[in-house]
């Protein structure tokens, strides 16, 4: 099997359905793409590319849509920086707090990767109603996966498929909304609605979810 | 208690129907074909974003290019795991997807070829850290010099790990009973 053959069933290999739940978000493969993320970000989403289809067809279309690589320019590159320092045997000091770094870093990685330290950062705001099955008017709630502590608050916003803001809820408590039926009242039976999440952390940092589609009877 | 809205994004027609124009045109170049149906809803949503950023950064003339670039890249990769999930995308869409056509033709060779790209990626996980990196990168379209620049690596290296993981694919897969 030549290489051209490999590469072809590797691409063939990336429309087999299936992708998990633990796919990194779009924003992270594009940076990856571009050469913004850290060395074990990379590595960590390049290994996940390996694993998961859907996430191999989203590194290509990352470099179809233009997301590039930076300048080659050594100086320009923190990746290439980083590892130029382990190449320079006087830099010993500096090699041990490197490898320092690297140890707290895989220990914090590994730690995530076996899901006993969950940053929130890392989580995704995931849909838990059905895109599929309509709601009866009066009884529309938009409910979701939760991420951080208790502590997170929630906007939601409601918008016509035409992109028209027709609701929105800040500070909520609980991963869950229910929309009031009035909201719907200038919508055709069975038009779709758009909504999407802002998750505020305890630390200040927000999380925006995908959009989420909900149809109304 | 939560705070009610009822107001509509501040950004003109005109304004949004050539945002929505521009997106249209980069999805449209580079979304794989099984899912061209797809392409109005992630205009759609990938408008949706531009415009919350817009409320952020002055209107939609404010936001530079590689952002809608990106809105419209996160918007299909959204519709590929959601396209995913629902298993539409089955084995017989990918010779369309990504081989010629005249390369798989009947049942019994897309079976083999679903059987063979299984086969790469088990083989792909059992490689040394830097082989798997450089050879997913090939596999990936990345020519040499470029897996050299993302790894931080010499060209002399990247060669080395691609050439030799190459190899190593080649071994695991021929252990597996597997080549066309």
């Amino acid at each position: 099997m030549n290489a051209d053959d490999l590469r072809e069933r590797f691409m063939a290999a990336a429309g087999v359905a299936g992708s998990g739940e633990d796919c990194p978000p779009p924003d992270q493969i594009w940076d990856a793409v571009s050469d913004e993320q850290s060395d074990a970000r990379f590595g960590k989403i390049l290994d996940h590319v390996v694993s998961c289809p859907a996430c191999a067809i989203a590194w290509r279309l990352a470099r179809d849509f233009g997301a590039r690589e930076r300048s080659p320019a050594a100086a320009a590159s923190p990746r290439i920086a980083v590892w130029r320092r382990w190449g320079v045997p006087a830099a010993v000091a500096a090699c041990l707090l490197v490898v320092a770094g690297l140890a707290a870093q895989w220990w914090w990685t590994e730690g995530e990767h076996t899901g006993a330290i969950r940053m929130p950062q890392d989580e995704v705001i995931r849909s838990l109603v059905s895109e599929q099955t309509p709601c009866a008017r009066s009884e529309v709630w938009l409910r979701w996966s939760p991420i951080g502590a208790d502590t997170t608050r929630y906007t939601v916003r409601v918008l016509s498929e035409d992109l028209k803001l027709l609701h929105s809820a800040s500070l909520l408590e609980r991963p869950e909304y229910h929309v009031p039926e009035p909201v719907f009242a200038g919508l055709a039976p069975g038009a779709r609605v758009l909504w999407q999440v802002d998750a505020t952390l305890v630390d200040g940092h927000r999380r925006t979810s995908g959009t989420f589609l909900v149809r109304i009877e | 208690m939560p705070e009610d809205a009822g107001q509509g994004p501040a950004e003109g027609a005109d304004e949004i129907e050539e945002l929505r124009r521009r997106l249209h045109a980069s999805v449209s170049r580079v979304c794989p074909r099984w899912l061209a149906g797809q392409v109005d809803d992630i205009v759609q949503v990938a408008v949706l974003r531009v415009l919350d950023a817009c409320r952020n950064r002055g209107g939609i003339g404010k936001v530079a290019s590689s952002y809608l670039q990106k809105a419209a890249y996160s918007a299909a990769v959204d519709e590929i795991r959601r396209h995913s999930r629902r298993r539409e995308v089955s084995i017989e869409d990918e010779p369309e997807m990504s081989l010629p056509p005249s390369r798989i033709t009947g049942p019994e060779q897309r079976c083999s070829a679903s059987e063979i790209a299984r086969g790469i990626r088990e083989c792909l996980a059992g490689l040394g850290v830097s082989r798997r990196h450089a050879v997913t990168l090939y596999l990936q379209g990345y020519t040499v010099p470029e897996i050299g620049r993302a790894l931080a690596y010499g060209l002399t290296k990247a060669e080395h790990l691609v050439y030799r993981g190459l190899t190593n694919l080649r071994e695991c897969l021929a252990t597996k009973g597997l080549a066309p």
